[in-house]
């Protein structure tokens, strides 16, 4: 076939009916904030060009990333190369699915064959793989065209910091502010419109802590729904990877593309993966939602209180029956267990670099913290994980009765002070269960910092938080509104 | 048991970390102190956890 123009791609459209969801015609400056969804109708329909999305992102990459710092590598060439091929594949009439020809962005601790991955390290600064993750793989094999690789603070220790290789990213709504992390260039790229989807990790809430931060939807799926191979470890029972997107429905699409088993993970499961986009439509008329007790609620930001009271009356409106759990009593000290068997593991994984490269460590935490943790004892790892088989147990009954557990997705505003008794993040890293955050609104004080909700379920069941998420994604507006920087 | 001052837990420290192979100068020591005591803060919790003799440290997720 002779090559392709931009015309030749885009004229089939006339003879072709719009999607409900596509637009008539979507001025290029709000080609990098179309959802999934959206860009997906109209690249299928012929009336965008992937190359044309691929360009209008990358200009505002070139334009506000300078000022955001979301990415550690543009693949420019190579994501305009691969733009380029999906837009021949769908106009020769092999359109893969929705992801073919949308510009998604992975975290660098990703493996990428051929690019550097560097979990913004110096100690892997000049790391370059032989293979691609299993998720980056399936992302490319969807026709997803990869643009960059994501920050996060050095070996996504922490939730925010500097010190690794490159400064961490800032917070599109308050560029004073951190995003949260560790995924914080994969939120932040979604929040500032530098992206269409992107992946991160959670290990401790590295997921939803900054997508709560930044406004966008993160889900941390059941451990073994999402394969682990080719990605850069903290922990390997504690290691989730999840899609993040600005949109539940988005979200639903990204998990549909990257969840399944990987004969390459034995941590991965056999289960079949359902198709998540058909919960969306569920509603939530007689869910059983599970809340805290209001005493686990000690230093929570009274902005976060009153937007978690507005989401819980939402979802009384919408039909739902909800009920105070009682969580275990192992749940006060689940935190302790998550950083025992995290940094034990981390210690183990970090042995050969901590031999041959300790003086190549940035300048985080992450060296003290790891030559520590070298220091555990097999006997203290191995009590730390029996209480935590014991929480998960415990929380397995307490959950038999409900369908999904809200949560604040953070206690505070970013960069405000957090001193809240129980975080309700790392327990879902602990059990394996999954989690979403989403837009629950914003802060009055300070002023327009984005709140989130978390949504957890049983385990293997994010069909149902998807619904419930949906349910209140489309009862509000939070997820519609766009950081002051976006006009930029 | 009383707990260990810093003195004696920098001496562990140095011998735990040669028996595991950790080459640990005294200025990483001193740099690793607060990040060891905090770790050991959290076994002390854990431990005081009661746990039947069939406990078991690892477990599968099953769907419903």
């Amino acid at each position: 076939m002779s090559e392709l123009t931009r015309r030749d791609f885009l004229s089939a459209a006339t003879a072709l009916p719009l999607t409900q969801a596509a637009r008539a015609s979507s001025p290029s400056t709000d080609l990098p904030y179309l959802s999934l969804t959206e860009a997906a109708a109209l690249i299928k329909a012929r009336r965008l060009s992937p190359v044309e999305l691929t360009q209008a992102i990358l200009d505002r990459i070139d334009r506000l990333d300078a000022r955001v710092g979301a990415f550690i590598t543009v693949t420019r060439d190579e994501a305009l190369r691969a733009a380029r091929e999906a837009e021949l594949e769908i106009a020769r009439g092999r359109y893969r699915g929705p992801l073919h020809g949308i510009p998604f962005g992975v975290k660098d601790t990703h493996y990428t064959k051929g690019i550097r991955t560097t979990a913004n390290t110096p100690v892997l600064l000049d790391f370059v793989p032989d293979f691609d993750a299993t998720v980056v793989a399936r992302l490319k094999a969807a026709g997803g065209v990869l643009v960059g690789k994501l920050k996060l603070p050095e070996f996504s220790f922490g939730s925010a910091g500097e010190g690794g290789a490159f400064p961490d990213a800032k917070n599109p709504w308050d560029l004073s502010r951190t995003p949260g992390g560790s995924s914080s260039g994969s939120a932040a790229a979604l929040a500032a419109g530098l992206l269409t989807v992107a992946t991160g990790g959670d290990t401790s809430g590295s997921i939803r802590n900054p997508a709560t931060f930044c406004g966008v939807v993160g889900m941390k799926p059941t451990y073994g729904r999402v394969s682990r191979r080719g990605i850069v470890v903290i922990s390997w029972s504690l290691d989730h990877v999840g899609p993040m997107t600005r949109t539940v429905a988005d979200n639903a699409m990204l998990l549909n593309v990257i969840a399944g088993s990987d004969p390459a993970d034995d941590s991965s499961s056999a289960l079949p993966v359902p198709d998540y986009t058909r919960a969306l439509q569920r509603g939530v008329r007689g869910l059983r939602v599970g809340i805290p007790k209001p005493a686990q609620f000690e230093g929570y930001h009274p902005d976060v209180m009153r937007a978690f009271a507005a989401a819980l009356e939402v979802y009384r409106r919408l039909g739902a029956h909800l009920s105070e759990l009682d969580l275990p009593a192992t749940a006060d000290l689940i935190d302790d267990v998550q950083q025992i068997v995290r940094i034990a593991e981390a210690a183990s994984y970090h042995e050969p670099f901590l031999a041959t490269k300790a003086d190549r460590y940035g300048q985080t935490s992450v060296r003290r913290d790891v030559e520590a943790g070298s220091l555990i004892t097999a006997v203290q790892y191995l009590r730390a994980q029996k209480v935590r088989a014991k929480f998960t147990d415990e929380l397995s009954q307490a959950f038999r009765g409900l369908d999904v557990f809200v949560t604040p997705g953070m206690p505070a505003p970013a960069g405000e002070r957090m001193d809240a008794k129980q975080p309700f993040r790392r327990m879902f890293n602990a059990c394996g269960f999954p989690a979403l955050v989403l837009p629950m609104g914003f802060s009055t004080s300070p002023e327009g910092l984005p709140l989130g909700l978390q949504i957890a379920a049983k385990p293997f069941d994010e069909e149902t938080i998807y619904a419930a998420a949906r349910a209140y994604e489309l009862a509000t507006e939070w997820h519609a509104r766009r950081p002051p920087l976006a006009a930029g | 048991m009383p707990p260990l001052t810093d003195a004696e837990l920098k001496q562990l420290m140095a011998q735990l970390a040669k028996v595991a192979g950790l080459e640990l100068s005294d200025e990483r020591v001193e740099r690793d102190l607060v990040a060891y005591k905090g770790h050991l803060a959290a076994i002390e919790k854990i431990r005081a956890v009661p746990l039947p003799i069939e406990a078991e440290p690892f477990t599968r997720l099953r769907k419903d």
